[in-house]
């Protein structure tokens, strides 16, 4: 008895610390199960939560809504876009995806047409009525286009297998035929007034072309040692560009150039923003003898953003005083409207907010094009459909 | 006396568990539904007493060390090294050319002419390189990014990159392995990879991963090369190339070698929306090759299962720090597609942002902070970025992919003479140090 009695004592000892090991263990296992860093109790020296709003995507695990604050709209001076309407697409024996690529004249939309089931096509679409007409068979294949101006449609096509070499494409709405126009290493097709432009490479250089649809002839419009890209026909006199430097592999700003397709003149207009991203290319554009850019000047260690607007007849250049963030925002003109950051009447002088307030589902993931005073765009919650919008620019008289 | 031993030891191992740091990965057990309140309040209200000084090195929070002429200056260092009353980061990132000097057999070498021999800490900077064999011993991840990484382009002496298709094959030019500034086959990444690998266990470290290029798609591809960046052959072809490094490496070397995926440049085409496009409506546009599809997505081979981990590089504007989507929030990881995040979560890769940093005007963005320098922007930088890495690590790794990631800020230090580099740079060149970077390092990490 005493045997065991001692032998228990000697195990009590150990036996104490062991158990108060397990407790100590089971305490700290609960530590570390918590063992996760603390919400952000920092004190934040940035404006406080801005409003709850509503996830577009349900199937999301957690997100932050906190730190994003609305910005200011612009008062309302007698310009402004009128209520959006959805556009409802009818007519065609395809279910149409998603549209991208968008360009407008007039009621009539042209996009490129993701199809359910795989492939591509391009179809217009009446604003006025939603009728889808399709413009080619659905295929896989890259396109980049389309444009439309008038009764012509053009875009590049590319097989997938082989995408080096493309076609340039026309197809004619009122004969209802479609036709080749180039075969090559062609890129950025841009179509006005029967005026159609691209980039196409050559042994000698990458340059910009054109072809005449109105009378059949074909044009060289920049050529030489030299990167010309993103050609836009602002009419049938004048067509700009962008112009870099062979050796130049993604300058942050480049030349851009206006050439008289009646006298041969080039003239430098100044530097565009060349981002490194998607959207490069797309912070110039003209109409008629308008052009509008977002110019980017580099003074020591900062870069200064302006909106520029050039007369090409009077060959004088003005900086809009628009709200600027200093961001590669796209550039549309037509007509008397621009928009880049914010919409423009360029005849009051008048800047006016663009798709103001509308809910985020109709203004995400989509594209904007304008024509005249109609405005259209597509908007695609992420992990959600896409819908089609059409709106007007209204003046007050 | 043994029994206590055994005792003492057993309260030792609970203590010193590894999961005592942070968790790095936390399978979601949970229904992905939306919650705008995080489900962790009443659990944490009285961690921070527990977790503040929890982590031996940050917790997350990194730093990309940077580009430099000459060696670093220790002063420099004094944040990010304890011998100088600092704490280590989580990780460093750095370029292999700043550290390292590869030595190629002679071109006249009947078998191996001027491929990889082997790496040697570069004799101009011991500064630099103590600092990394210290920090990695200390337990800080050391990922290292190789340079030069050209490509290995069948058209690289063509400034106009016409005939644009990348090689897996052997290096593409006549010098072979002589021009690794031209033209780099994936034996030649994988054989520098092994080669810095060798000599750093030689040193008594081993770095964590490598990066085999940077931001491929905008250095390697532009908008008029052929094919072009929107083009999905190019990233089929950056999927091949990739997937054979990691293949060579594995092939060839230590299995303890981590290729890390290549970081992509963010709003080109890699994730297919633009997270930068937050000021015009329509925001936050979608981009998609022109054949459908987003680089990504091209890549399932190098995203999925050819990677020990995913690197990435994330810019943001202030106030869109938050883990939401665009516009509200500018994180990249909430757009890898759905297979690449679960590709991370069921795999556990490690996860990386290997660039992070508010962005820069040049970056064409819209910062609305102009600089991190006037004013009361330091404090907004380093509030900022602190608030980012925490939303990225807690949001981003604790629930969207399931692996807690390192964050690594955009860096250190740069006498290059870039002045968009000089804007995100935590030092000058002579070494003194910006108020933003003392600010964030020496604070909470959230």
């Amino acid at each position: 008895m005493n045997r065991v009695l001692s032998s228990v004592r000697s195990w009590l000892g150990p036996l104490t610390l062991i158990t108060l090991a397990v407790v100590l263990a089971i305490i700290f296992g609960r530590l570390r199960e918590r063992a996760e860093p603390a919400p952000p109790t920092f004190q934040s020296s940035l404006p406080g939560p801005s409003p709850t709003i509503e996830s577009p995507l349900p199937t999301m695990p957690p997100v932050q809504t906190r730190r994003y604050s609305t910005p200011t709209p612009l008062p309302n001076q007698g310009v402004w876009v009128g209520p959006a309407s959805e556009v409802t697409l009818t007519g065609e024996d395809i279910t149409i995806e998603a549209l991208s690529n968008l360009d407008l004249d007039d009621d009539t939309l042209v996009s490129r047409a993701s199809v359910r089931g795989g492939g591509i096509t391009i179809v217009t679409v009446d604003l006025r009525t939603g009728q889808v007409q399709r413009l080619s068979q659905v295929a896989e294949r890259g396109i980049e286009g389309p444009r439309i101006s008038g009764r012509h449609v053009a875009w590049a096509e590319y097989p997938v297998q082989m995408n080096d070499v493309g076609q340039l494409h026309v197809f004619d709405l009122m004969q209802t035929r479609e036709f080749t126009v180039e075969q090559g290493l062609i890129h950025w097709p841009d179509l006005k007034d029967s005026l159609l432009v691209w980039q196409e490479s050559h042994a000698s250089g990458i340059g910009i072309y054109g072809y005449d649809l109105a009378t059949n002839q074909a044009i060289a419009i920049a050529v030489g040692p030299a990167i010309y890209s993103f050609p836009r026909v602002c009419s049938r006199q004048w067509v700009i560009y962008l112009k870099q430097g062979l050796q130049e592999h993604w300058p942050s700003i480049v030349d851009l150039h206006a050439y008289n397709l009646l006298t041969g003149e080039d003239i430098l207009i100044g530097q565009v923003l060349f981002p490194r991203s998607a959207s490069v290319g797309q912070q110039h554009a003209c109409d008629g003898q308008r052009v509008a850019w977002l110019g980017a000047r580099a003074t020591g260690a900062t870069l200064t953003f302006e909106q520029h607007l050039y007369d090409l007849a009077t060959r004088t250049d003005r900086i809009l005083n628009l709200p600027n963030p200093g961001a590669a925002y796209h550039v549309l003109i037509e007509g008397d409207f621009l928009i880049s950051v914010v919409g423009y009447d360029l005849q009051r002088d008048i800047p006016f907010n663009v798709l103001w307030g509308l809910p985020p589902d109709q203004i995400t993931g989509g594209q904007l094009v304008l024509s005249n005073n109609r405005l259209a765009w597509t908007a695609q919650p992420y992990g959600g459909s896409q819908h089609l919008y059409t709106a007007f620019i209204i003046r007050q008289p | 006396m043994n029994r206590l031993l055994v005792a003492i030891v057993l309260v030792g191992l609970f203590l010193l568990a590894p999961d005592s740091f942070p968790a790095r990965s936390q399978p979601l057990s949970q229904p992905h539904r939306q919650v705008l309140v995080p489900p962790l309040t009443t659990r944490r209200t009285w961690l921070p007493i527990v977790t503040r000084d929890y982590c031996v090195t940050k917790c997350w929070s990194g730093v990309h060390l940077g580009n430099r002429t000459n060696d670093w200056l220790s002063v420099m260092l004094q944040r990010i090294d304890p011998n100088q009353g600092g704490q280590w980061p989580y990780a460093v990132v750095f370029l292999s050319d700043q550290v390292y000097e590869i030595h190629r057999y002679p071109r006249s070498d009947p078998y191996y002419p001027c491929q990889v021999q082997y790496a040697i800490p570069r004799s101009d900077r011991p500064v630099i390189f103590d600092y990394i064999r210290r920090a990695a011993q200390a337990g800080v991840k050391v990922i290292i990014r190789i340079y030069p990484s050209p490509g290995n382009f069948i058209d690289w002496d063509d400034p106009a990159h016409q005939n644009h298709h990348l090689s897996s094959g052997p290096p593409v030019g006549p010098d072979g392995y002589c021009r690794p500034d031209l033209y780099r086959s994936k034996g030649d990444l994988g054989d520098e990879m092994g080669a810095i690998h060798n000599t750093n266990i030689a040193n008594g470290f081993s770095e964590f991963g490598f990066e085999a290029a940077n931001e491929p798609n905008a250095e390697w591809y532009t908008f008029n090369s052929i094919p072009a960046v929107f083009n999905r052959i190019a990233w089929e072809e950056m999927d091949i190339y990739f997937s054979a490094i990691y293949d060579w490496v594995h092939t060839y070397y230590s299995p303890n070698i981590r290729v890390l995926t290549p970081p992509m440049a963010q709003s080109l085409y890699a994730e297919g929306v633009d997270i930068a496009d937050v000021f015009t409506p329509p925001l936050c546009e979608f981009r998609q090759l022109i054949e459908g599809g987003t680089g990504y997505d091209t890549m399932v081979n190098t995203y999925g299962i050819k990677n020990d981990g995913v690197d990435w590089h994330n810019y943001w504007i202030l106030y869109r720090e938050d883990y939401a989507l665009c516009p509200y929030g500018q994180h990249v990881s909430i757009y890898f597609p759905q297979w690449m995040k679960d590709a991370i979560r069921a795999n556990q890769k490690p996860t990386t942002i290997s660039e992070a940093d508010l962005a820069s005007p040049w970056q064409g963005m819209g910062n609305p902070l102009p600089d991190k320098t006037s004013g009361n922007n330091p404090e907004l930088a380093a509030d900022s970025m602190r608030f980012f890495f925490w939303s990225e690590w807690y949001f981003g790794g604790g629930y969207h992919y399931g692996v807690r990631p390192s964050a690594n800020s955009w860096l250190l230090t740069d006498n290059t003479g870039n002045p968009e580099h000089d804007w995100h740079e935590a030092y000058y060149s002579g070494g003194l140090e910006h108020d933003w970077f003392r600010l964030w390092y020496t604070g909470s990490e959230y």
